[in-house]
C-alpha cells in the first residue's frame, strides 16, 4: 500500500519527513555503482554562507546609499567568488562514484559496520563527508583518479536485518559557504544478532535427556567450585549448603567429562518468566560459550531447530535463526 | 561541534583584522584608533607567547576542568595566566562608547558608527574562542573595510582592501578546516586555490559592477559628517575661493526648460556677505524681505531644474535674480506638505534644513543685474572697519574726490583696475600680503589676485568712498554636457562678485572682469595663464621620480573618473548607449542571467575537461586496445590481473612486462603515493605499454612460437 506522507509544511519535521519521503521517491533504490549527477545532488547555503551573503547584503546596501564605487568593487566580488564557490562545491560532488560493497555483522548494541567505494574520477575531492542516519560521520579527501573505501557504523538496538538506510554524501569545501549533498540508499543490509546475555547461567548439559535423567546426573563431573547464582541455573546445581549456612545463593560449577554430553539450546526450556528477548539473548550467549569452548550443540527454536553440531558455519546458523527469530523479523526501522 | 580556534585561525584572523583596522587609523580620531589597535596587538601578542609556552589548553571545557582539581593540575598542563570573562567584553565595550563620544562629540552618526565598530571588532578578536566567534569577526571585520571607503577611494586603498580581501578568504577557509595547519605551504596553496576563486568570480564582478543599479538619492539620510564639507563656505578671506576652485567636483547640475542663458550671464548666486572685520568677509543679518519685490519682466523670465549636491549648508542657488520660490522635485519635501525654503532680503534662497542628500528643485529667475533694495540696507553696507587697511581708505578718498557721482566712482575703480598692472591668478602668494591689511597688501603689494580678492578691494573701496556694496559670492558659468543636454557647475566655477546700492537698486558689479574680461567670457581656464595649469607638480628636470608622480597621478585621475565616479548618471548614460532601456528590474535580471550563464560555462568547461581521459586509465586502455586487435579482448568482468595472465598466457616472451604493467597499473589506480612518485609511475607505464610491437607482430607470436624458439 502506498500511504506518501503529506504534511503541512508550517512544521520542520512534517517538512523534514516530506522531503525524506520526496527523496525516496525520487530515488528509491540505487542498484550497483551510483555516480552523481546533476538530478541527485542539492545545493544550498549552510549557516555559515547564509551569514557571510548578509553580511555582503548589509555591503551593497552600504555601498548604494553612500555610492561607494570601491565598496561596489569589493562587494561584487564576493559576489563572484560566492558564485564560483557555489559551483566548485557543486563539482566537488559532481561526477564521484559511489558503489556498495558489504556489510557487517554485530551484536545488538554494537556498531554495525557497511563499507562503501568511492572514486573521485577525473576531479580532486575536498573533504567529503559520508552519514548515515543515527551514525557517525566519516570524512574523506580523494585526489583524481583514486579508489578508496570507507566504513560506515551505525549504532544497533535491535536484532535482526539492520538495513543500511539512506546515506548522505555531502561536502562544503571550498569555504564552507555552500552545502553539496546528495543521497545514495543502497540495498545493503548487516545482521544483528541479539544482544548476548551478559552474565548468562551455565551451559544446559544434557537438557535433551528424560526429565529424571536430568536431576541425577549433573553432578557427575568434579566439582570446579561455586560461582554466584544466576537467575534460570538449574535448581539442581544450587549450592544448598552455602544457602543454609546464610552465606547467600551460590551454583555448582563443573569441569571436564561432559565432551560427549549432548547440549540442547532449547527455547521452550529456559523459566518460563523470561520473555522472548531475555530468552534469545541468553541464548546467544550460550551458542557464543559453546562456540568459545568448541562444544558441539542442538539448537531448537519453536519454528525451526538446528541438528547437533559445530564450527564457525554453525555457530554462524545459529545466531542468524536467532537474530531473525521467529522466521524473518522485520525491525520496522526500513527506510 | 563546534571546535577551538588553532593556531592557523588566529594567524588568518589577525592579518584580517590589522590589515582592515590599519587601513582606517588615518580616518578616525586618534584615541579611537589607539584603544582599538591596542586591544588587537595586546591580544595579538598574548596569543603568539601563550603558544610558545603553553600547551594548547580548552578554556571552559568539562573535562579539563575536572581534571585541573587532581594530579594533571601538578604536572600537566598549568591554567592560562588570564581568563577572558563576558564582564570584560562589556567594561571594555562601555569604555568604547566612552571614548567614541569623547573623540567625536556624537554617538549617533555615521563615523561615530565606524569609530564603534573599529572597537568592536576589536574587542571580538581579543574574546573569539570558538570557529562561531571567528565566523562572527570574519563579518563584522569585511563590512568595517567598507567603511574606509566613506574617507577614500584611492588605488592604493583599492591595493590594501585587495589584501584584506584575500586575508578574508583564508580566513574562511581556515574557519572551514577545523583543524587547519599554519604550515607556509599550507598557506600558499589557500591563496592559490583563493586566487582561483577570484579569477572565476571577476566577470560576475564586472556584469554586476556595470549592471547593477545605482541609486539616485540615498535610502537614508547621509547625516552629518565633518569630511563632507565641499562647497562655498559662510565666509570669505583671501584665497578661500582660489582653494575651492582647484576641485573639479560638482557643485549641481542643472537643466534648462529652454535654451540656456550665456556665460556671461550664469551668476549662481550663493551667500551675500556684507560684514567685513578687517580681514573676513561674513554674511550680515538676514531678514525676510517685507514686501515681494514685483519683477515685470516677465518676458524674459527662464525656468530650469537644479539638482544640488549635498554641501550640508542651507543655502540654495538660483540664477540672478529668482523670481519665484524654488519647488522641489525630490527629498522628503515631494511628500510632506511643510515648508522648503524661504528668500531674504538679499534676494538669497535658503533651504529650511541643511541639504544632506541630493535635492532637485525648479526654479524660475529673471535675467537682470539689478534689483529694489530693502529699506534700511544702505547703513549697514557702509560700514568699514577703521583699525587696518588705510592705504585702502587713502586711495578711496583719491578716488572718490575725482568722480561726481557714484556710478562715475564704480567706473573710476573699475578703470582702476584695468589700467594699473593687477593679475589675476591662482599663483599668488599669501604669506607676501601683509596678513593684518590684507587688502592694502593685495592693491599695493602683489596686485596679483583671484575674484575674492578683487571683489573684497572692490567692495572696501566702495563703501570707504560712501557708496554701500556688498559682496556676493556664489558660481559663475557652467558647463553644457551635450551628452545629456544639461550644464555642469562645480566647485571650479566658484565665484565671488559685488553688487553697489545705487538710487534704490542694487546692482550687480564684477570687478573681476574688469582685469581678467575672460573669466566671465570663457571661464577659469581661459582667464589663468598657463603657468597655473599644473599647481602641484614641481617644475625642473624630467627625472624618474617626477615622471612616476605623474604616471600614478595619471592612474589615479583614470580611477577617479571611471571607477570611483561611476554614478547613477554615469550608468544610465552607459546603459543608453548600450541601448539596454530603462526598466531597472530588467536590468537586474540581466545581470542575474549573465552571471548565471557564467557559472553554467565554468561548470560546462569543467565537465569537458573531466571527459578527458584520465591519463592512468588511457594508457592501460591504449593497451588493452592493442591486444584486442591481436584478438585477446578484455572481458568486461575481468580485472587487470586476470586478463594480464590470460596475455602472458598467450605471449609468454612478455611475461615479465605483463606482471610489471600489473603492479604499476593497480598501484597507480588503487594505492596511495605523492605527486612525484606518481608522475614517475605514469611514465613508467607509458614507456611499459610503448614496448610491444605492432599489432601484425603479436598477431604473428603464438604461444608455440616461443617454444619453438
Amino acid at each position: 500500500m502506498d500511504i506518501t506522507f503529506r504534511s503541512p509544511l508550517l512544521f520542520r519535521v512534517g517538512w523534514r519527513v516530506w522531503w525524506r519521503d520526496h527523496i525516496r521517491r525520487l530515488h528509491p533504490v540505487d542498484q550497483g555503482v551510483v555516480a552523481l549527477r546533476q538530478n541527485r545532488v542539492y545545493v544550498f547555503p549552510t549557516w555559515r554562507g547564509f551569514g557571510f551573503l548578509f553580511t555582503v547584503a548589509l555591503m551593497l546596501l552600504t555601498s548604494l546609499n553612500y555610492a561607494i564605487s570601491l565598496g561596489f568593487i569589493i562587494t561584487f566580488l564576493w559576489f563572484g567568488v560566492i558564485a564560483a564557490t557555489l559551483a566548485q562545491t557543486f563539482r566537488n560532488m559532481w561526477g564521484l562514484q559511489v558503489a556498495p560493497i558489504s556489510a557487517g555483522h554485530v551484536f545488538a548494541g554494537g556498531q554495525i559496520t557497511f563499507t562503501v567505494m568511492l572514486e573521485s574520477g577525473k576531479e580532486n575531492r575536498e573533504r567529503l563527508i559520508l552519514l548515515l542516519e543515527d551514525g557517525d560521520a566519516e570524512i574523506i579527501s580523494l585526489s583524481s583518479g583514486q579508489t578508496h573505501s570507507v566504513t560506515l557504523r551505525r549504532t544497533t538496538q535491535q536484532r535482526g536485518y539492520l538495513p543500511m538506510g539512506r546515506m548522505k554524501i555531502f561536502t562544503e569545501a571550498p569555504l564552507g559557504l555552500w552545502r553539496a549533498w546528495s543521497y545514495v540508499h543502497f540495498p545493503l543490509r548487516g545482521l544483528v544478532f541479539p544482544a548476548p546475555e551478559v552474565l548468562p547461567p551455565l551451559l544446559p548439559y544434557g537438557t535433551d535427556r528424560k526429565e529424571g535423567a536430568q536431576s541425577g546426573n549433573v553432578g557427575s563431573d568434579d566439582l570446579a567450585g561455586l560461582r554466584e547464582y544466576q537467575y534460570g541455573d538449574p535448581i539442581q546445581r544450587v549450592a544448598w549448603k552455602a544457602v543454609a549456612r546464610g552465606a547467600g545463593w551460590f551454583s555448582k560449577a563443573f569441569e571436564g567429562g561432559q565432551g560427549q554430553q549432548h547440549i540442547v539450546l532449547d527455547f521452550s526450556r529456559l523459566p518460563i518468566a523470561m520473555d522472548i528477548e531475555a530468552r534469545l539473548s541468553r541464548l546467544t550467549a550460550w551458542v557464543l560459550l559453546c562456540d568459545r569452548e568448541n562444544r558441539p550443540f542442538s539448537l531448537i527454536l519453536p519454528m525451526a531447530s538446528l541438528p547437533l553440531s559445530k564450527g564457525i558455519v554453525h555457530t554462524d546458523e545459529a545466531l542468524t535463526l536467532l537474530a531473525l527469530f521467529p522466521g524473518y523479523v522485520g525491525n520496522g526501522r526500513e527506510q | 561541534m563546534d571546535s577551538r580556534l588553532t593556531n592557523a585561525h588566529w594567524f588568518w584572523l589577525t592579518l584580517l583584522v590589522l590589515i582592515t583596522q590599519l587601513q582606517l587609523i588615518y580616518f578616525i580620531p586618534w584615541a579611537v584608533s589607539l584603544f582599538g589597535v591596542g586591544i588587537t596587538l595586546l591580544r595579538a601578542l598574548s596569543l603568539y607567547f601563550v603558544a610558545q609556552s603553553y600547551t594548547y589548553y580548552e578554556i571552559g571545557s568539562k573535562t579539563t576542568e575536572r581534571s585541573m582539581d587532581g594530579a594533571t593540575a601538578k604536572y600537566g598542563k598549568r591554567k592560562p595566566p588570564f581568563r577572558w570573562s563576558v564582564w570584560l567584553s562589556v567594561a571594555l565595550g562601555i569604555a568604547a562608547v566612552i571614548i567614541v563620544r569623547a573623540s567625536y562629540g556624537y554617538l549617533f552618526y555615521r563615523d561615530s558608527s565606524v569609530g564603534l565598530l573599529f572597537i568592536l571588532v576589536s574587542i571580538k578578536f581579543s574574546e573569539s574562542a570558538t570557529r562561531r566567534d571567528a565566523m562572527l569577526l570574519a563579518c563584522l571585520t569585511s563590512f568595517l573595510l567598507i567603511t574606509t571607503f566613506f574617507y577614500t577611494q584611492s588605488p592604493f586603498t583599492l591595493i590594501t582592501s585587495l589584501l584584506a580581501f584575500f586575508a578574508l578568504g583564508g580566513t574562511l577557509k581556515s574557519i572551514f578546516l577545523p583543524m587547519a595547519p599554519l604550515e607556509m605551504g599550507h598557506i600558499r596553496s589557500t591563496m592559490k586555490k583563493f586566487a582561483v576563486l577570484v579569477l572565476q568570480g571577476i566577470p560576475i564582478a564586472l556584469v554586476l559592477f556595470v549592471l547593477f543599479p545605482r541609486l539616485s538619492a540615498p535610502l537614508w539620510g547621509v547625516p552629518h559628517s565633518s569630511m563632507a564639507q565641499t562647497g562655498l563656505s559662510d565666509s570669505m578671506s583671501p584665497g578661500e575661493i582660489a582653494e575651492l576652485v582647484v576641485s573639479d567636483d560638482v557643485a549641481f547640475r542643472v537643466e534648462f526648460d529652454g535654451a540656456p542663458p550665456p556665460n556671461a550671464l550664469r551668476y549662481w548666486r550663493g551667500p551675500v556677505l556684507s560684514m567685513f572685520d578687517g580681514i573676513v568677509w561674513r554674511p550680515g543679518p538676514t531678514f525676510l524681505p517685507q514686501e515681494e519685490i514685483p519683477v515685470s519682466e516677465t518676458k524674459r523670465e527662464i525656468s530650469y531644474t537644479v539638482t544640488l549636491e549635498p554641501h550640508y549648508r542651507t543655502w540654495l542657488f538660483a540664477l540672478e535674480l529668482p523670481s519665484d520660490m524654488p519647488q522641489p522635485q525630490s527629498g522628503d519635501f515631494t511628500r510632506r506638505n511643510r515648508r522648503f525654503a524661504y528668500k531674504t532680503n538679499a534676494q538669497q534662497l535658503l533651504s529650511v534644513v541643511p541639504v544632506t542628500q541630493l535635492l532637485r528643485y525648479t526654479q524660475r529667475s529673471v535675467l537682470r543685474d539689478h534689483y529694489a533694495a530693502a529699506r534700511n540696507e544702505a547703513d549697514f553696507n557702509l560700514r568699514v572697519p577703521r583699525n587696518n587697511n588705510h592705504q585702502t581708505y587713502t586711495l578711496a578718498r583719491e578716488l572718490r574726490a575725482k568722480s561726481a557721482t557714484p556710478q562715475e566712482y564704480v567706473n573710476t575703480v573699475l578703470t582702476y583696475f584695468r589700467n594699473e598692472s593687477f593679475y589675476y591668478s591662482l599663483s599668488f602668494d599669501n604669506l607676501e600680503m601683509d596678513p593684518n591689511n590684507p587688502v592694502d597688501g593685495f592693491l599695493f603689494g602683489t596686485r596679483t589676485g583671484f575674484c575674492e580678492h578683487y571683489s573684497g578691494a572692490f567692495v572696501l573701496l566702495m563703501r570707504a568712498g560712501g557708496v554701500p556694496a556688498r559682496v556676493v559670492t556664489g558660481y559663475q558659468g557652467g558647463e553644457i554636457n551635450p551628452q545629456g543636454d544639461y550644464m555642469i557647475v562645480r566647485q571650479s566655477d566658484a565665484h565671488a562678485w559685488t553688487e553697489v546700492l545705487i538710487e534704490g537698486q542694487w546692482r550687480r558689479v564684477d570687478p573681476t572682469a574688469a582685469v581678467a574680461p575672460e573669466r566671465i567670457e570663457l571661464g577659469l581656464g581661459g582667464a589663468l595663464p598657463d603657468s597655473d595649469e599644473i599647481p602641484g607638480l614641481i617644475r625642473g628636470d624630467m627625472n624618474w621620480l617626477k615622471n612616476l608622480a605623474l604616471r600614478w597621478d595619471a592612474l589615479k585621475h583614470a580611477w577617479t573618473r571611471n571607477v570611483i565616479e561611476f554614478d547613477y548618471r554615469k550608468q544610465r548614460n552607459l546603459w543608453s548607449r548600450w541601448e539596454l532601456g530603462e526598466k531597472t528590474w530588467r536590468i537586474i535580471g540581466l545581470a542575474v542571467g549573465l552571471a548565471a550563464c557564467w557559472i553554467v560555462v565554468l561548470l560546462l568547461v569543467w565537465s569537458w575537461y573531466a571527459k578527458r581521459r584520465e591519463p592512468v586509465q588511457a594508457a592501460w586502455e591504449n593497451l588493452c586496445g592493442k591486444l584486442a586487435r591481436a584478438d585477446l579482448t578484455r572481458q568486461p568482468s575481468e580485472g587487470a590481473q586476470t586478463y594480464l595472465g590470460r596475455a602472458s598466457q598467450r605471449w609468454p616472451q612478455y611475461r615479465e612486462t605483463f606482471t610489471h604493467i600489473d603492479q604499476v597499473y593497480t598501484t597507480l589506480r588503487y594505492g596511495r603515493s605523492d605527486a612525484k612518485t606518481q608522475r614517475m609511475s605514469l611514465l613508467a607505464l607509458r614507456r611499459l605499454v610503448a614496448s610491444f610491437p605492432s599489432v601484425r607482430q603479436l598477431k604473428s607470436m603464438s604461444p608455440r612460437s616461443s617454444v619453438r624458439r
